[in-house]
């Protein structure tokens, strides 16, 4: 396994010298995770840097940062100098902050170098409860409006943002309680204090599995790799599509071979079959763009977001 | 548990996962004692080196680093009166004050035995009791965390000992620091003074590197020199006699209990478990008044009780693959890098690596207790002959990089400074810093959870159907009201006679 | 108050009195000011009751209340005590060293920016340990290289050994 992804670095490495002339990167390449460390963003980029620095050849170095809702990392990241050798993690919650903080770092203060995967949300729904099908629990949720406890992410959060675009969707009106995060999400609802949740599959996978909780649907156009018996909303019949995702990023005004040096290193790593079996293990669904596609994938979910805060009256730094 | 000990058996003998836990307990003694360094921080600088190892052998790693830089984190606060890690922002209190009287060596040598002894505790009920502990965490929701949480101020109010209008201003002082922030519950920033470096709140660890760390130096350096400020070198045995240390066990017992429990439940963290055993300590004490002053007791209960929290911390982890803090979250990590998903099946996928794991983290405190006690407090102990004035140059420099390793946030710094002055000014002005400090801690909690509570339940009569939140909430308010009852009727009593 | 304390004490607890709730209802005002002057969603309440804007306002409340039962118990002290002017110089002069500190504590990060980390830590190092060691006899400029070499030699182990960015 290790020996092949070395082989296939050996010669990405070999083209990539022959074709670009040049010597970036020469030392260090620092990568900025925004929240600390053992959560998802900073795990899954762990996994890229790791190899990353195979293939460039130089070491790839993960700074945690910690703060402001992951505000403090994204505002080191886009102060850094665009030269290069500063990168990070991009998730959802960047984009929902450029609305909802103030003095917010803006996507056109970044340059988008590759895309991640997106990390779809589900819906799920307490043991405890008899909801069987989606079906089941959204014609529960029009009975009683703003009656149904679901467990997410405090206002702003990825998970709150499902839950959000669910309710404007679908014309329903939950009762979101805001938990710190997934582990209490998923704690919660494990003991019944929710009736649903709105967390990506990973983090419930084995409780369903366990006959703890029932997954009802994924929010995304196509079943998630690790759960290919539940279906998707838009197969039960409801447009639902939301979700956390990730992206790799640097300061705006990277110069534009570097960039390309890294978005094609990017590319190779994110696409290698070794990474790919190490994420999906872990996990995580990968979805190898380079800068172009990733950056219209940051827009149009920039442009679904952006109505839902609204309508959720969180924008206080409007469009 | 005969599965169970042949694998502590195979890991004590295996030379090469012994050396790894020797390597990640010596690492962890030295990154723990360094201010701000917390035992996450230090498992993430070890995280790299666990790529390219087998899942047994990273565990054994993470696990010895986790535990021993917990213990280690008492360190800087008893000899330096820098609080580094959440576990360790009580132990500074008696710790310190034992090694302002010469007994540096004694508070930590009781702050070890206090340690091991957590650790074992909290891995005892974690090899015992870690399915009933965590589906007793899952029915410990909102309203029974907001219950004891409540119980924890409720005891510090009574506890505090000295001036009430003092000590009401600084508790509230403390519970407007934790509001400070965007709100959990509705997303809305609260005396952020518009920047948004102050909307993730206030961090703890700056918070408290500041009042106790930066304001203590500060008082010294306001005196002019003489003996009596300094911290003097140890001097008598090390090692508590039997006499001394068999009253501290079941102070051991019931904060290794606490410590667990609280370790168990996600989110909560080795802050609260600290807060609220030194809390139940004093409150138990029949000379609350002495806390504070260089009592074992003080240093004993939040060191039992952090430790413990490792053990704790690892239950929802391993039975339910949910992180009890990020410590946790970080070891989920490994096993997420490994390829494993910690759930619920894990059990029964992978249980040699469930013994692997509780193998690992006994080695751990075995070792820890062997290198902290043969080596670490003689080296440690040599800190406090560098001479006065450097110490306190590198104190402070320590607190500022302590308080910026946190999170990497310069606002971190600021805030340390900042209340460094205000902590301060509290010292000259005798108001007491501990509620201050138990409020920033307890405060966001208990709103949190309330809030959160209404929202489910809609009223606030739930907290009395509950069984769990109607015990805590009917003591605590026994022990507001019992104490203040009791002397009103011995006042009437007195004033008929 | 408490029991027969020497004069100077009992003078000493009557001045942190009057000064800690002047303090604390100068904060408490302040900082109700921030908080019925900010706009927006605050003081609705979203979600549900009780909204986000009630803990502050009771918080607040309660700061006002001990503030001024400081100052009242301060003032009713000092009217007991006679008015014999306080004397303040000596309190002001030994709170300059541990301001100074301060300062140079807070000049770090902006230092950082001009002259680089492993600099800067070993100038407020040096100055901080020269403070700390006023009056002393010992050399000032061995105390100086002492401190600045181990605050210089803290920030390295920090930025290198633990990859802090700092």
């Amino acid at each position: 396994m290790k020996g092949t992804a070395f082989l296939a670095t050996a010669a990405f490495c070999a083209a990539a010298s022959g074709a670009l002339a040049q010597d970036f990167p020469d030392g260090p390449i620092t990568w900025v995770v925004n929240w600390p460390a053992g959560g998802g963003q900073d795990t899954t980029s762990r996994l890229v840097a790791e190899r990353l620095t195979d293939v460039l050849g130089v070491p790839v170095v993960v700074e945690n940062y910690d703060g402001a809702g992951g505000l403090t990392g994204m505002r080191e990241l886009a102060g850094a100098e665009p030269d290069g050798y500063t990168i990070g993690m991009l998730g959802a919650s960047s984009i929902i902050q450029q609305y909802t903080t103030d003095e917010p770092v803006m996507l056109d203060q970044l340059s988008v170098l590759s895309f991640f995967g997106p990390d779809p949300g589900a819906l799920t729904v307490a043991g405890s409860t008899d909801f069987a099908s989606l079906d089941d629990y959204l014609a529960s949720v029009k009975e009683a409006p703003g009656e149904i406890p679901n467990g997410n992410d405090p206002p702003g959060g990825a998970s709150y943002i499902s839950a959000a675009i669910m309710e404007s969707a679908l014309g329903l009106e939950l009762n979101k309680i805001p938990y710190a995060g997934y582990a209490p999400t998923v704690t919660a609802l494990l003991g019944g204090e929710v009736q649903s949740a709105t967390v990506p599959v990973p983090q419930v996978l084995e409780h369903h599995a366990a006959g703890d909780v029932k997954i009802l649907g994924v929010m995304a156009g196509e079943r998630h790799f690790l759960a290919p018996d539940i279906p998707t909303f838009a197969e039960q019949g409801y447009d639902v599509v939301a979700g956390d995702f990730r992206a790799v990023v640097g300061p705006a005004g990277i110069p534009e071979d570097r960039a390309a040096v890294l978005s094609e290193a990017l590319v190779a790593v994110l696409s290698s079959e070794e990474f790919v079996s190490a994420a999906n293990a872990a996990g995580y669904m990968i979805e190898p763009l380079g800068a172009e596609e990733a950056g219209a994938r940051i827009a149009s979910f920039d442009e679904q977001v952006y109505p839902v805060l609204e309508e959720a009256g969180l924008v206080t730094n409007p469009k | 548990m005969i599965d169970l000990l042949a694998a502590m058996l195979a890991s004590l003998t295996d030379p090469v996962l012994l050396g790894l836990s020797f390597a990640g307990v010596v690492l962890g003694l030295v990154f723990g004692a360094l201010p701000g360094v917390s035992s996450t921080m230090a498992l993430a600088v070890v995280l790299p080196f666990t790529y390219g190892m087998e899942t047994p052998a990273a565990m054994m790693l993470m696990l010895a680093v986790f535990f021993a830089s917990v213990y280690a984190g008492s360190v800087s606060a008893i000899l330096l009166n820098i609080p580094g890690t959440p576990g360790a922002m009580f132990t500074l209190l008696d710790g310190h004050a034992m090694a302002r009287k010469g007994q540096a060596a004694q508070a930590m040598a009781y702050a070890l035995i206090a340690s091991i002894l957590g650790g074992v505790v909290g891995w005892v009920l974690l090899v015992a009791l870690a399915p009933v502990i965590a589906a007793y965490a899952l029915n410990f929701g909102s309203p029974e965390y907001a219950a004891v949480v409540f119980f924890g101020l409720a005891l510090v109010a009574y506890a505090s000992s000295g001036d009430t209008l003092r000590g009401l201003a600084a508790g509230v002082i403390g519970l407007l620091v934790g509001v400070v922030g965007r709100d959990k519950v509705t997303d809305v920033p609260r005396f952020t003074f518009g920047t948004a470096d102050l909307q993730g709140g206030i961090d703890i660890i700056p918070l408290a590197i500041g009042v106790f760390g930066i304001a203590e130096a500060l008082n010294m350096l306001s005196r002019r020199q003489d003996a009596a400020t300094a911290v003097p070198a140890s001097s008598g045995p090390t090692w508590p006699s039997w006499r001394a240390l068999m009253p501290e066990l079941p102070t051991v017992l019931r904060s290794s209990a606490i410590g667990t429990f609280v370790g168990a439940i996600p989110a909560a963290g080795s802050a609260v478990a600290v807060a609220l055993a030194y809390a139940v300590e004093k409150r138990l004490s029949k000379r609350p008044e002495t806390f504070g002053t260089g009592l074992p007791r003080g240093v004993v209960a939040p060191e039992a009780a952090n430790n413990a929290c490792v053990g704790g911390a690892l239950i929802p982890m391993m039975t339910l693959g949910i992180p009890g803090d990020s410590i946790t979250a970080v070891l989920i990590g490994v096993l997420l890098l490994h390829g494993l998903r910690p759930g619920p099946g894990l059990f029964e996928s992978q249980p040699d690596l469930i013994l692997t794991i509780y193998a690992a983290l006994f080695v751990a405190i075995v070792l820890t207790a062997l290198v902290a006690a043969t080596l670490g407090i003689s080296v440690y102990r040599r800190i406090l002959a560098i001479p006065h004035r450097l110490l306190l140059s590198a104190v402070l420099v320590l607190c500022v990089l302590g308080a910026f390793s946190v999170r990497n946030a310069t606002v971190d710094v600021w805030v340390a400074i900042f209340f460094g002055g205000v902590g301060f000014a509290f010292l000259r002005l005798g108001i007491p810093v501990l509620p201050l400090a138990f409020g920033a801690v307890l405060g966001p909690l208990l709103e949190d959870n309330l809030r959160r509570t209404l929202m489910i339940h809609g009223d606030p009569w739930v907290f009395f159907e509950r069984p769990i939140s109607l015990v805590l909430v009917v003591v605590s308010l026994a022990v507001l009201l019992v104490p203040t009852v009791t002397s009103a009727i011995l006042n009437l009593r007195r004033e008929r006679q | 108050m408490s029991p027969t304390p020497s004069d100077t004490e009992a003078r000493r607890e009557i001045r942190n009195d009057l000064v800690s709730g002047a303090l604390c209802l100068a904060l408490s005002a302040g900082l109700a000011t921030v908080h019925f002057g900010q706009s927006g969603r605050l003081h609705e309440a979203t979600g549900r009751e009780p909204g986000p804007a009630l803990l502050p306002e009771i918080l607040l409340l309660l700061l006002a209340i001990a503030g001024a039962g400081l100052l009242f118990r301060g003032l009713r002290g000092n009217r007991d005590a006679g008015t014999e002017p306080m004397d303040m110089r000596a309190a002001l002069t030994s709170a300059a060293p541990p301001l100074l500190a301060l300062l140079l504590l807070a000049s770090l990060l902006p230092l950082r920016s001009v002259i680089g980390a492993g600099l800067a830590f070993a100038l407020v190092g040096a100055g901080l340990a020269v403070l700390a060691g006023r009056g002393e006899k010992v050399s000032i400029l061995r105390t100086a290289a002492l401190g600045g070499a181990i605050a210089a030699g803290f920030q390295a182990v920090f930025s290198h050994a633990l990859s802090v960015p700092l």
